[in-house]
């Protein structure tokens, strides 16, 4: 469509626009709702009646409405006609002023980066001034008596319709954009000097967000025949739409009061602010007699323009060259105003969705049958849970939960037994421990609303872990298993006890000889070794109040082989297990200690579990960091065809020597020491039945500290004939710091049964204090923060079996450590709503959508996800995102002749994610990111299918998992870009009892032996794992 | 109410102002800056400046390189047949040497210019890698070049597209045509293990570089003219494209993405000119010592001070658009007119700055006058990440209509 047309339109189509559509609709819809809301009966007739009262017919032909029409009509037309002088715009004088400060004061360099605090400053700094510039221009345009003879054309509206906003005269609303350009010009140089950019104000739509607010609820009413008033209270903090319908008032003292847009401050400080009291003023427009122009538009340009320049003498004679309207005022025609003067209630809440949404949970038998030991398997099975690969092993998960970014699991809430498993959970939350998944006994998945009692991290959801609990008798158990590229599994554990008191040790080996090949030969295994003991002592379960302690000691320590390095496209597809010899030095070394004393007790309706806990892990990550002149790996290995970049490809495969200083390669040691300990009570409570009404009521409370200790440094190596050279370079310390967190998190959540509703409150409270501390780094300021998460849920045993449910809350994921005030958390308003058949029985179904409505999405830098040493665990904000799904699962057990089960399930995931702004963003996976893209890692298709055929001898079970193409980047970059493409797989596994207690199994990964790329992260191609088999036997304990 | 004589309706007004409307020609939508803050008046200005870089800019830096190849190569054949048959080769390989300081400085102009073909593949929209085709300083391996001087297969069809960038190029010219008789390799290399350098012998070696040398030139000229067609109407006519930028260009959706490529390339000033070939060598960054001479570039040529120099003036001929429409006629035209002449006035100082240095870097590191070039250099870079960022990236709110606006 031609830009003419556009510019025509612009009034109804520009969101900045009073009178945008969505602005007229908006605010018609809430003059409606408020009309029948005050109407004495509330029924289909008074229903029928508001479009009449919203717009009377009689305002179509009303010719003060003809003259609001023929003034906007002739704006439009001459802007067309008329391109408005560049040197005009605010961008000038903006653009002037920050030189201008520049040249004289200097660049401040006040060290603040973009964030939400400071976009809101912004915003309600421009808010405020436009405001209070506003107030005094209209103050202005009503004392000097020139300017209200420009000002006369807007209040000669005798009827006042939305389009009156447009009735100005033409060099008053010069005026106003002149006020528009000073005022945007000024506050904008001003921020982009102090700020270099980092300053951007809220908006929606293109638009400042508190405006456009005003424009959509209100704005239009102000213009309108609705006479809505505020409270008292309201009314002199913020102007009502009533109270500018008495600035239109004919009476001259009326007009000569409320003069501003939405703030009242203004009127109230000069004395000019009136209330809008109940009734609107008898008449609207001027007073007889003190008209300068009729109701045509020649006469509006031209009648004002004679009083200011005095030349209203000499009408006569004008009066035969130009011909004016004669049209007055119709005093018959002044409106007629609907009198409501009621308190505004735009509605009432009529239901409350439940908190307590969808959770999974995998169970031991699952979890015997395919003896996974990578808990990437385990999980892609579960809906709404995406997995990224890295190593193949799964020694390191990257785990996200319904969008939740699954860079090392940091935006997820992961657990063991209930409690934080993380090194460090708050100051550093990605998770390079995780448990070995052969030792878990359950896997318990909590999304949406039902995280909410799972903190930190509450946007995507939680993962709790369950480890084997201590015997009430005396049981062993022993798993030894052998399998290709020589991986064995020594998993034993045995324990003894009864109601009051018992042991149990577990101990786990898992190596393997890895599945890569190195170039120039050398390690790619690795070596797991963990190690449990739990003790119980118990109070006789028989008193009225029991109690008992546990305390649970592991011990867990890795040697892994592994690096970041992955290859090019091509070097992927000619070989994908192939490692370059840059990556030879490649080594991950970590221990792990974790002690946990619990203390229960159960009385009467009251359960009560408090548990002192703590972490230490310390490791070393020594592989290839990056190119001494920085070239970026990531970007290098998917692009390394031409020129300088395949010389730099040749370094790392081994094929050339470095020749300069800028091609030596940077191999560094991330030492890092996490701790975490804390001590956390949940208390349950259930009510007795009161008038058929139930309450169930959990409140926890969790004290929590945990820090992160950074010594990273790094060595020069040189390429020689295919072997990494350690060159004669002193060790650079390239990061010292330690980072703290101490929290202090409550929850509290109500399950109210009603019949056959359960009503679900609940609330979570996260008060984070953290410490960032950077030898000979910028001094980063301590940040204290609290933050409230609400929501609400309802579940609905419609129909015996069937329950629907929904909810609604507020996800967060904190900011890291050393981020200034200004950064915000990850926030989002999540919603969903569902529906599970079954459960108990064969069948079980389950239907959930969800909406997740990020206020801001975040992306917090780790080394594994690209990142730069200076940018590690910063957090990047990529605005508003809106991530909708679906979830599905479908589970019957068939029940055969001969003792055989058929128990079948399948699961789907169907996401869709959206970025809402454009933005361009050093997030490695974000970057330059177009209004639209999607979210990378983020599947939109995901399933499962997972069958089994069992007898009490012997069991045969497959699953098939497909998961659909993901972005490496946000928008998936450009088209040479590779994506990571669609992967299905298929395990298989098989036991049999040889006695009662020893019984054979081997189980299969990835069947098909199907390959692609799982990731692109840290730096290039990752292959799939390929096919595996193992081979064991188990020594199972007695029934 | 007021009393007027007379009667004019006003609609009539509005449907003569919707006649001249539609009378008026129609205009194409203007393409947006986007975020940029350019007025959309000054749009069709940024189109033009956009579509001058291939034909007043690029394209004749090409063509005086190719200029400057002609005496080169003649030179560089003078040298190979008084190599092959006993003439005076050390008088040709001289003439060749000042040859290829003509070629190499020449070439210069044209490293300002890594927007589009010339680009890297990995952080420049629709780079092509092709000026690392031609030189890719600091990428070569001196080791690797004189390995091909034994191994003498550059007349193999695969040479150019087997070997990498690091063993042919004006770099690898530039170490044939300079180095001494020994070779660059650690003793370890099969040239110096096996013998087969010493083997050639001094003339022998001689030979081979000249022959090489000559090589070396033909594949430079190949891959010049490449980059060349990239650019020409009749070939890729990568031109047309960036002038197209937000209307139908390939490489750029917006002409604010189009822009900022013209924009991005002014920072070989800074990353390159200022930081790698002075601030390294003057011992500022990245040097262990006080200074770090050999890290200058063209150190065998002694050729560093005029590279710069040449340097600065593809910059200027960026900035300017030669003699049309360029970023500074955009600055005029959004009214700040005094920054380009800031900005030109302060490359014309740097130029000036790197008259005072006499002979090569290498040997003026710890010199006040290499200092006074890099400070030069600086406030250019000063003034295009401060007050020219401000003017092309200074973003204005929408403010909602408030009344009366």
């Amino acid at each position: 469509m031609p830009t003419e047309v556009w510019t025509l339109l612009a009034p109804f189509t520009d969101p900045a626009s009073r009178t945008h559509w969505l602005a007229l609709l908006t605010g018609a819809l809430l003059a409606a709702v408020f009309l029948f809301w005050v109407s004495e009966r509330r029924d289909l007739k008074t229903l029928a009646k508001i479009p009449s009262q919203l717009l009377p017919v009689r305002y179509l032909r009303h010719p003060s409405v003809a003259l609001d029409v023929q003034l906007l009509m002739a704006h439009q037309l001459l802007s067309v006609l008329i391109t408005a002088p560049v040197w005009a715009g605010s961008w000038y004088l903006a653009t002037h002023l920050t030189r201008l400060l520049d040249g004289a004061v200097g660049v401040p360099n006040l060290g603040v980066e973009s964030g939400w605090m400071l976009s809101i400053a912004f915003s309600l700094t421009l808010f405020v001034v436009w405001d209070a510039s506003r107030w005094a221009l209209h103050w202005c345009v009503h004392r000097v008596p020139a300017l209200w003879a420009l000002h006369q054309v807007h209040h000669s509206a005798e009827v006042l319709t939305p389009l009156s906003f447009h009735r100005v005269h033409p060099l008053e609303s010069l005026l106003f954009q002149a006020r528009a350009a000073i005022v945007t010009g000024t506050l904008s140089g001003l921020f982009f000097w102090a700020f270099r950019g980092a300053a951007t104000d809220i908006t929606v739509l293109g638009v400042h967000a508190i405006g456009l607010v005003m424009n959509l609820t209100h704005g239009n009413l102000r213009h309108s025949p609705v006479w809505l008033g505020f409270p008292d209270v309201v009314e002199r903090w913020f102007i009502s739409p009533a109270q500018h319908q008495v600035h239109h008032s004919a009476d001259a003292a009326e007009q000569r009061c409320n003069y501003g847009t939405w703030l009242a401050v203004w009127d109230r400080m000069a004395g000019t602010l009136r209330l809008s009291g109940d009734q609107p003023p008898a008449t609207l427009g001027l007073a007889a007699g003190e008209r300068n122009h009729g109701n045509d538009l020649v006469s509006a340009w031209f009648g004002p323009l004679l009083d200011v320049l005095g030349l209203r003498r000499l009408l006569p004679v004008l009066a035969l060259v130009i011909p004016f309207s004669a049209q007055a005022a119709d005093d018959e025609e002044a409106a007629e105003l609907t009198a409501l003067g009621e308190e505004i209630i735009v509605y009432s809440p009529d239901g409350t969705p439940r908190v307590a949404g969808s959770a999974h949970v995998v169970d031991e038998e699952q979890l015997e049958q395919f003896e996974y030991d990578d808990v990437h398997r385990i999980l892609n099975k579960v809906p709404g849970v995406y997995v990224r690969g890295e190593d193949g092993f799964g020694l390191r998960p990257n785990i996200g939960i319904r969008g939740a970014n699954s860079d090392r699991s940091a935006k997820i809430t992961l657990l063991e037994d209930g409690v934080l498993l993380g090194p460090a959970p708050y100051a550093a939350p990605a998770a390079y421990y995780f448990p070995l998944a052969t030792r878990l006994v359950g896997v318990e998945v909590f999304k949406g609303p039902a995280a909410i009692t799972h903190g930190p991290q509450t946007v995507g959801g939680a993962i709790n872990l369950r480890t084997r609990d201590v015997p009430t008798q005396t049981d062993a158990a022993f798993d030894l298993a052998y399998g290709m590229r020589r991986t064995a599994k020594l998993h034993a554990w045995t324990g003894t006890g009864n109601e009051r008191a018992g042991v149990l040790i577990e101990g786990v080996r898992l190596t393997s000889g890895g599945f890569k090949e190195l170039d120039g030969g050398g390690p790619t295994g690795f070596d797991r070794t963990e190690w449990m003991l739990k003790g119980r002592l118990a109070t006789d379960p028989a008193l009225k109040l029991s109690q008992s302690l546990a305390l649970k000691l592991g011990y867990s320590s890795e040697r892994s082989n592994e690096t970041y390095l992955g290859l090019s496209v091509a070097d992927y597809a000619e070989n994908p297990y192939r490692r370059y010899a840059a990556s030879a030095e490649g080594l991950m070394d970590w221990k792990r200690t974790q002690a946990e004393l619990a203390w229960s007790f159960d009385i009467g309706q009251v359960r009560a579990r408090t548990v002192a806990y703590h972490h230490y892990l310390t490791r070393g990550w020594r592989k290839l960091n990056a190119f001494s002149d920085g070239t970026d790996l990531h970007d290098l290995l998917q692009n390394p065809e031409g020129g300088a970049s395949a010389v730099y490809l040749g370094i790392l495969r081994g094929d050339e020597d470095t020749a300069t200083d800028s091609q030596n390669l940077l191999i560094g040691t991330n030492d890092r020491r996490f701790q975490a300990g804390g001590l956390q009570t949940t208390v349950n409570w259930q009510t007795r039945m009161v008038n058929g009404v139930q309450s169930t009521l959990e409140t926890g409370v969790r004290i929590h500290h945990d820090d992160v200790k950074r010594l990273h440094t790094e060595d020069t190596y040189a390429m020689i004939g295919g072997r990494l050279n350690q060159l004669d370079v002193p060790t650079q310390t390239t990061l010292d710091s330690d980072a703290t967190a101490t929290a202090i998190a409550a929850h509290l959540q109500d399950d109210v049964q009603v019949g056959a509703v359960h009503i679900l409150p609940g609330a979570r409270v996260e008060s984070i204090h953290t410490e960032r501390v950077d030898v000979g780094g910028p001094l980063s300021p301590a940040d204290r923060r609290t933050i409230l998460l609400p929501g609400l849920g309802l579940l609905w045993s419609a129909m015996g079996d069937v329950n629907l449910f929904s909810g609604v809350y507020r996800g967060f994921s904190p900011v890291p450590p050393g981020s200034l005030a200004s950064v915000t958390p990850e926030t989002a308003w999540n919603w969903e709503a569902g529906a599970r058949h079954g459960g108990s029985g064969q069948w079980h179904g389950e239907l959930v959508g969800y909406y997740n409505d990020y206020q801001n999405l975040s992306g917090q830098c780790t080394s594994s996800g690209g990142c730069t040493q200076e940018q590690l665990d910063q957090q990047f904000d990529a605005g508003q995102v809106r991530i909708v799904g679906l979830e599905a699962v479908a589970a019957q057990e068939f029940l055969l002749p001969h003792r055989m089960r058929l128990p079948i399930e399948a699961t789907y995931t169907y996401t869709s994610s959206v970025f809402m702004t454009s933005f361009n963003s050093e997030f490695p996976q974000f970057g330059s990111v177009d209004a639209g893209d999607r979210l990378p890692y983020v599947p939109s298709h995901q399933g499962a299918l997972r069958a089994s055929l069992s007898h009490p001898r012997w069991r045969v079970g497959a699953v098939a998992t497909h998961r659909s193409g993901m972005d490496d980047i946000a928008g998936g970059g450009p088209p040479e870009n590779p994506a990571v493409p669609a992967l299905t797989q298929l395990d298989v596994a098989a036991d049999m009892q040889l006695t009662k207690h020893w019984a054979m199994y081997t189980n299969g990964t990835n069947l098909l032996a199907n390959q692609s790329v799982v990731s692109w992260r840290p730096f290039g191609a990752r292959p799939t794992a390929p096919f595996q088999v193992m081979v064991g036997i188990k020594l199972t304990p007695p029934e | 109410m007021v009393s007027m004589a007379g009667k004019f309706n006003g609609w009539r007004v509005v449907g003569g102002l919707l006649l001249l409307v539609t009378l008026r020609p129609m205009a194409c939508a203007a393409p947006d800056v986007g975020n940029s803050g350019l007025p959309p008046e000054v749009s069709a200005l940024v189109a033009t400046l956009l579509g001058n870089v291939g034909p007043e800019v690029v394209l004749p830096a090409l063509e005086d390189y190719q200029a400057a190849a002609i005496p080169l190569d003649q030179a560089l054949n003078d040298w190979a047949s008084a190599a092959q048959t006993g003439g005076d080769a050390v008088a040709a390989r001289q003439s060749a040497q000042d040859a290829y300081r003509d070629a190499a400085v020449s070439w210069q102009a044209v490293e300002m210019l890594q927007l589009g073909p010339a680009g890297s593949s990995l952080t420049v929209t629709a780079g092509q890698d092709l000026r690392d085709e031609v030189y890719s300083w600091p990428t070569i391996n001196p080791c690797r070049v004189d390995q091909e001087t034994v191994e003498a297969a550059w007349d193999t069809a695969d040479f150019f597209t087997e070997n990498l960038v690091n063993s042919y190029g004006l770099d690898a010219l530039e170490h044939v045509l300079f180095a001494e008789d020994v070779n660059a390799c650690p003793g370890q290399v099969d040239i110096n293990a096996d013998g087969t350098w010493d083997a050639l012998g001094t003339d022998g070696v001689a030979l081979n570089r000249a022959e090489f040398a000559v090589a070396l030139s033909a594949g430079v000229n190949e891959n010049v003219a490449e980059l060349v067609n990239a650019w020409s109407v009749s070939g890729g006519d990568f031109g047309a494209d960036l002038a197209k930028s937000g209307e139908g260009s390939s490489s750029f959706a917006s002409m604010e993405d189009g822009l900022n490529a013209v924009y991005d390339a002014l920072f070989y000033l800074e990353l390159v000119t200022k930081d790698q070939k002075l601030a390294k060598p003057l011992g500022l960054v990245d040097c262990t010592a006080a200074t770090c001479p050999l890290d200058v570039e063209g150190l065998a040529s002694d050729a560093s001070v005029p590279m710069i120099r040449a340097n600065l003036e593809g910059f200027r001929t960026l900035f300017t658009g030669a003699d049309v429409e360029g970023m500074d006629d955009l600055l005029v035209a959004l009214g700040h007119g005094d920054l380009a002449v800031e900005i030109v006035e302060a490359v014309d100082a740097a130029i000036v700055a790197t008259d005072a240095i006499d002979g090569p870097l290498s040997d003026a590191v710890d010199s006040v006058e290499a200092m006074d070039l890099h400070d030069a250099v600086k406030v250019v870079i000063d003034l295009v990440k401060g007050d020219l960022a401000t003017v092309l990236t200074l973003q204005i709110p929408n403010e909602a209509a408030g009344d009366a606006d």
